[in-house]
């Protein structure tokens, strides 16, 4: 767990930012200290080099989205509705994020974003495993599932909405997409009650 | 196709399961299949257009699939079922690290070879699913194009060692679970009661 002070936080919060919206491989340091209004020094007192403060940036975000997940998510709630927290949560935070900047991060990055990629897979399956026996012993999901491959399944399916050409080239938002995603995902783990559970949530939720 | 060529390409689809792929020549292929070389370069001028020969093959008996089996009228559910048995036993041994060999060293006869096979299964999701929902086995809701490119992204995905090694899943694990979650996510209730009926008769060789 990162521990920092909160103008460091929102460097990178704001560099951050600043790469998602002009481009990773577009955007030098000193666009970034010009950008941010800080001095090159102060920068470079928080990192080595762009590579450094990309690699930071990627474990910042992802230690804010464990947090966030973990105050988002409500215990109290059954294993369907965790799942139906946390992809709303997931689409809105990761909306921004495009094939584009997977494509710059593997091209020009590849070492921070493959440590990210890593850090996130491991807690993302195992979140999904949790979720997953949770949703066993509630009777909402099937228990003949495999759960690791569930899991990683579900992983892969969901990076496939950044690195897929054919994907990101369908006509329909991310969000869609993202939905689209998580129901196919619920309805393949269901039992009867949990179908049931589910189409009345979504017959809750407006289009 | 012409008997000899399928027989050269059947013994050098064998041997590339036990060889590195970009070391394979035509000479060394012909002595240690003792194929007479002659005959070799009757069919193919280079290992390029062999490995070429290789994978339309390969697309060959996967399209066939759907020639040999009259489809018209049938339940599309059963469809799914009959198509992955065939795809399971017809692909028993396939090694995903050729994947990775194809990719390395004959990029764009692999890229040709995707591009062909993918669209052929794009066009058979996209009638499969336009079948279930006029039979009322699958959802009227579902967007035929978005769930075609899913399915089509995870049968990517399966053949990618570096995502699902080899060692620890097997093909027929994968393909089933694939096709599993997929009729699963798309069924409606009568649909998916016909699919798990026929799922208790139906077992994937292993």
């Amino acid at each position: 767990m990162i521990t920092m002070d909160e103008k460091t936080r929102q460097i990178l919060i704001d560099s951050g930012r600043l790469f998602l919206k002009y481009g990773i491989r577009n955007l030098s340091m000193d666009d970034v200290s010009r950008e941010l209004c800080i001095s090159k020094k102060t920068l470079y007192q928080l990192c080595e080099n762009k590579s450094d403060l990309i690699d930071k940036i990627l474990q910042f975000h992802h230690e804010e989205s464990l947090q966030s997940i973990n105050a988002n998510v409500i215990p109290g709630k059954n294993a369907i509705d965790n799942l139906l927290d946390l992809s709303r949560w997931a689409c809105s935070n990761m909306k921004d994020f495009s094939p584009s900047h997977t494509f710059e991060l593997l091209k020009y990055y590849p070492d921070p974003y493959k440590r990210f990629m890593e850090r996130k897979r491991k807690d993302t399956h195992h979140w999904l495993r949790l979720n997953l026996e949770k949703g066993i012993r509630e009777n909402l999901y099937r228990k003949d599932i495999d759960i690791d491959l569930t899991a990683s399944m579900h992983i892969q399916n969901l990076e496939d909405l950044f690195d897929h050409d054919f994907l990101a080239s369908i006509e329909i938002s991310f969000g869609r997409l993202f939905e689209a995603r998580y129901e196919s995902y619920i309805r393949s783990i269901a039992t009867a009650e949990g179908l049931a559970y589910f189409e009345k949530r979504k017959s809750e939720t407006p289009e | 196709m012409d008997e000899q060529l399928k027989m050269i390409i059947e013994k050098t689809r064998d041997y590339s399961f036990s060889h590195p792929i970009h070391r394979m020549s035509l000479e060394k292929l012909s002595n240690d299949m003792g194929l007479d070389r002659k005959l070799v370069m009757k069919y193919v001028k280079s290992t390029k257009e062999l490995v070429r020969n290789i994978l339309e093959f390969e697309r060959y008996n996967f399209k066939v699939i759907f020639k040999d089996n009259d489809f018209e009228g049938v339940n599309a559910i059963d469809i799914m079922f009959t198509v992955s048995r065939e795809l399971s036993d017809r692909f028993q041994d396939i090694n995903p690290t050729l994947t990775i060999q194809l990719k390395k060293h004959y990029p764009q006869v692999y890229k040709d070879h995707i591009e062909d096979k993918y669209d052929f299964i794009f066009g058979k999701i996209k009638i499969n699913i336009e079948k279930g929902i006029n039979q009322g086995m699958y959802r009227d809701d579902l967007s035929v194009e978005l769930v075609a490119r899913l399915y089509l992204a995870r049968l990517m995905d399966i053949h990618n060692p570096e995502l699902f090694p080899h060692e620890k899943f097997s093909f027929t694990t994968l393909f089933d679970f694939t096709i599993d979650s997929y009729v699963r996510s798309i069924a409606t209730a009568e649909g998916l009661a016909h699919y798990e009926q026929k799922r208790k008769s139906f077992k994937p060789n292993n």
